[in-house]
C-alpha cells in the first residue's frame, strides 16, 4: 500500500518529484510519474514539490465517519501549530467538535504518558547502539527498507496516538454501551504516511487507530466550525507544556532528560544519520529521534502553515502551557498496567532486493551496469525518465528500460 | 596475500583518496558499501566491510598524501587494499593498541585519531596484513571471508 498517489490527469511528467524522491523510486513513463512501490517509503516529498497538485495523499475522506456509530478526533499535535495565535488547542478540538465528530481526545495528553513511559524504557537501556523512535512511520518504513539490520533498534512502544485511541475507545464503550468496533478512532493527520501503520500495523496487531484525515482536507470547515462553538467552560485541553512540545524535533527531549539524544530532522538528514549509525559512527548516543519531515510533524505535507511559523507557535504554545499542571502519573500506571504501551508485534524488515537474488549474477550486473554508465552522458537531464544516468544504467540492466531512452544514445544512433 | 590464496577476483574496484581532504572523507567506504548491498551481499559482512573499509580511508586522509584502493570480491572473501604515500607508521604493533594515536591536534579537533581505526579494523576483519616504511607509506590488506 502506497500512502500517495498519482492525478494522472495533472501530471505533466515534469519529473520535480522524481529527482526529489530519497529512494529513487519514480520513474516517467509515457509522460506520467509512476511509483516503484517497494521502493517508496511514504515521505511524501513528491506531493511537497510537484508544481501541479497532481499527487494525492490517499488519507480518509470526512465520509468515513459513516462507516462508525460513534466518531472520536484524534488531532496530531501539529495541528495546533496551523493557526493564527490568538487560536489555542481548546478552541480547536471545540471546533473539531463542532464539525462532525461525536467527541475529541487531546493527543498532547497521550504524549505525555508516552514520555514518562519511554524515560522510564531509558533509565533501564543498556544497549551499546541507540534506540532510534518509531513515532515517525517514514523512519520506520526506511529503516525496514534500507537500514534492515537497524529494526531492533526501533523503540518498542505503541505510540501516542495509539495509546490514546485505545484509551478513548474502551472508555466510550463501557460508557455508553457501543460496541469496541463500532467506535471510529480518526487521526487528523499532517502527512499521509500516517495512514501506513493504520493499514499495516507496527505495534498491536489490530491498529488502535481506525483512519486517518488530513488537516488539509478538513482546514476550511473547521475554520468555518470554530467560529459556531460556544463559550462554555468545556475544558477539552489537557496537556501542558511538554505534551505539546511533540510536534516539534527535538521538543520533548528536553522535557525527558534523557542524556546523549540526537535530534534529527528532513528525509536527507535523517538518511545521514542512519548512514552513520550503520557504520557505527554514533557511539555513545542513547536516544536518536529521526523525523523525516522539516521541524516535525509541523513540517508534514498535509499542512497549511509554513513550518517555520509552525515551530513558533509551538514553541509559544509550550510556553503558555509549560507550568500548567503536573502530571497524572496514576493515569500512566493505569494505562501501563493495561499494557496500552506494550507491542504485539515489531516492524519487519523488508531489504531492498539487491541486482540479483544470485550474488554470481548479481556481480554480473554491476559490472555491466557501471560499463554502461561510463557510455552515458552523466548529466541525469532526466528525460529518459530517470533521475540520473546511473539509475538508467541500473534501469536497462534490470530490464526496465532500453539504451535508446537516453536522448543522446538516440541521437548517436540516429546519426551511425 | 597472493591470488592463489584467495581465488580469482569476480569483481574489481578501484577508488583514489586525496590526503588531508577531510570534506570527502568517507565517500569511498560508502561506494564500497553500495557495491555490497547491490550484489546481496549478508549484512552482517557488508558492515564489518563497511566500517574496516571507512577506519582504513580516515588513515589514509589523516597521515598521507594520497592513497589508492583496491576492492575485490572473489568467490571466498571481499579484499581491500589500501596503498599509501605518507608518513608511515613507525612501530605497527604499538599503533594497533587500542587508544595509541599519533594524531596531530588539527586532526584530534576535527573528531578524528582517537587512536581507534587500526584496532577497529582488527575487530572486524578475517585477516590483515599491515606493511609499511617510515617517510614512505603503508599498505593495509585486509581481507573478510563471506
Amino acid at each position: 500500500m502506497l500512502s500517495v498517489a498519482v492525478d494522472e490527469k495533472k501530471c505533466t511528467g515534469c519529473m520535480k518529484c522524481m529527482r526529489k524522491c530519497p529512494t529513487e523510486a519514480i520513474r516517467i513513463r509515457e509522460g506520467k510519474a509512476r511509483v516503484m512501490e517497494d521502493r517508496c517509503i511514504d515521505c511524501a516529498e513528491c506531493m511537497r514539490f510537484c508544481p501541479n497538485r497532481a499527487w494525492i495523499a490517499r488519507t480518509h475522506p470526512l465520509s468515513v465517519l459513516s462507516r462508525f456509530k460513534y466518531n472520536i478526533a484524534l488531532p496530531s499535535p501539529a495541528l495546533y501549530s496551523q493557526f493564527s495565535r490568538d487560536i489555542l488547542p481548546n478552541t480547536i478540538l471545540k471546533g473539531l467538535k463542532e464539525l462532525q465528530f461525536d467527541d475529541v481526545y487531546d493527543v498532547t495528553f497521550a504524549c505525555e504518558f508516552y514520555g514518562v513511559v519511554l524515560k522510564e524504557f531509558f533509565d533501564h537501556y543498556r544497549e551499546r547502539r541507540p534506540a532510534i523512535s518509531s513515532l515517525c512511520p517514514v523512519v520506520v518504513k526506511l529503516i525496514q527498507v534500507k537500514f534492515p539490520d537497524l529494526t531492533d533498534l526501533l523503540v518498542p512502544l505503541e505510540t501516542p496516538r495509539g495509546i490514546a485511541a485505545l484509551d478513548i475507545k474502551l472508555r466510550k464503550s463501557r460508557e455508553l454501551g457501543i460496541k469496541y468496533e463500532d467506535i471510529g478512532a480518526i487521526y487528523i493527520a499532517p502527512c499521509p504516511a500516517k495512514i501506513i501503520p493504520i493499514v499495516q500495523p507496527q505495534c498491536k496487531e489490530v491498529s488502535p487507530l481506525d483512519a486517518a484525515v488530513s488537516i488539509a482536507d478538513i482546514y476550511g470547515l473547521l475554520l468555518s466550525a470554530m467560529r459556531k462553538i460556544n463559550n462554555n467552560r468545556e475544558e477539552l485541553h489537557l496537556s501542558g507544556g511538554s505534551g505539546i512540545s511533540w510536534a516539534i524535533t527535538g521538543g520533548a527531549i528536553r522535557y525527558l532528560g534523557i542524556e546523549n539524544c540526537l535530534a534529527v530532522d528532513g528525509i536527507y538528514n535523517v538518511m545521514e544519520a542512519l548512514e552513520h549509525l550503520e557504520d557505527e559512527k554514533l557511539n555513545g548516543i542513547k536516544y536518536l529521534e529521526l523525523r523525516a519531515c522539516p521541524g516535525g510533524c509541523v513540517g508534514g505535507a498535509l499542512n497549511i502553515d509554513n513550518h517555520f511559523l509552525a515551530r513558533n507557535k509551538i514553541l509559544m504554545l509550550i510556553k503558555m502551557f509549560e507550568n500548567r499542571k503536573p502530571l497524572d502519573r496514576e493515569k500512566v500506571e493505569e494505562l501501563y498496567k493495561k499494557q496500552f504501551f506494550t507491542c504485539d508485534i515489531k516492524p519487519k524488515p523488508l531489504p531492498m532486493e539487491p541486482l540479483d537474488r544470485d550474488t554470481m549474477r548479481a556481480i554480473q550486473k554491476v559490472k555491466e551496469r557501471d560499463k554502461l554508465f561510463e557510455t552515458l552522458p552523466r548529466i541525469d537531464c532526466g528525460a529518459c525518465g530517470a533521475p540520473t544516468c546511473r539509475s538508467l544504467a541500473e534501469d536497462i540492466v534490470q530490464g526496465r528500460a532500453l539504451i535508446t531512452d537516453c536522448v543522446f544514445k538516440l541521437l548517436e544512433k540516429g546519426k551511425s | 596475500m597472493q591470488n592463489h590464496e584467495t581465488g580469482e577476483f569476480l569483481l574489481e574496484k578501484r577508488f583514489s583518496i586525496e590526503g588531508g581532504d577531510f570534506i570527502h572523507a568517507g565517500e569511498v567506504s560508502s561506494a564500497i558499501k553500495k557495491i555490497l548491498k547491490d550484489i546481496g551481499i549478508r549484512s552482517e559482512i557488508v558492515r564489518r566491510a563497511s566500517i574496516a573499509a571507512y577506519e582504513a580511508e580516515i588513515n589514509v586522509v589523516c597521515y598521507a598524501r594520497k592513497g589508492e584502493v583496491t576492492f575485490r570480491v572473489t568467490q571466498q572473501c571481499l579484499q581491500l587494499l589500501f596503498k599509501d604515500e605518507g608518513q608511515g607508521i613507525v612501530d605497527i604493533e604499538l599503533a594497533m593498541q587500542e587508544g595509541y594515536s599519533t594524531a596531530t591536534e588539527a586532526i584530534r579537533e576535527m573528531g578524528f585519531g582517537a587512536g581507534m581505526g587500526l584496532s577497529n579494523i582488527k575487530k572486524n576483519v578475517d585477516r590483515l596484513k599491515i606493511d609499511s616504511e617510515v617517510g614512505i607509506g603503508t599498505c593495509v590488506e585486509m581481507i573478510i571471508n563471506t
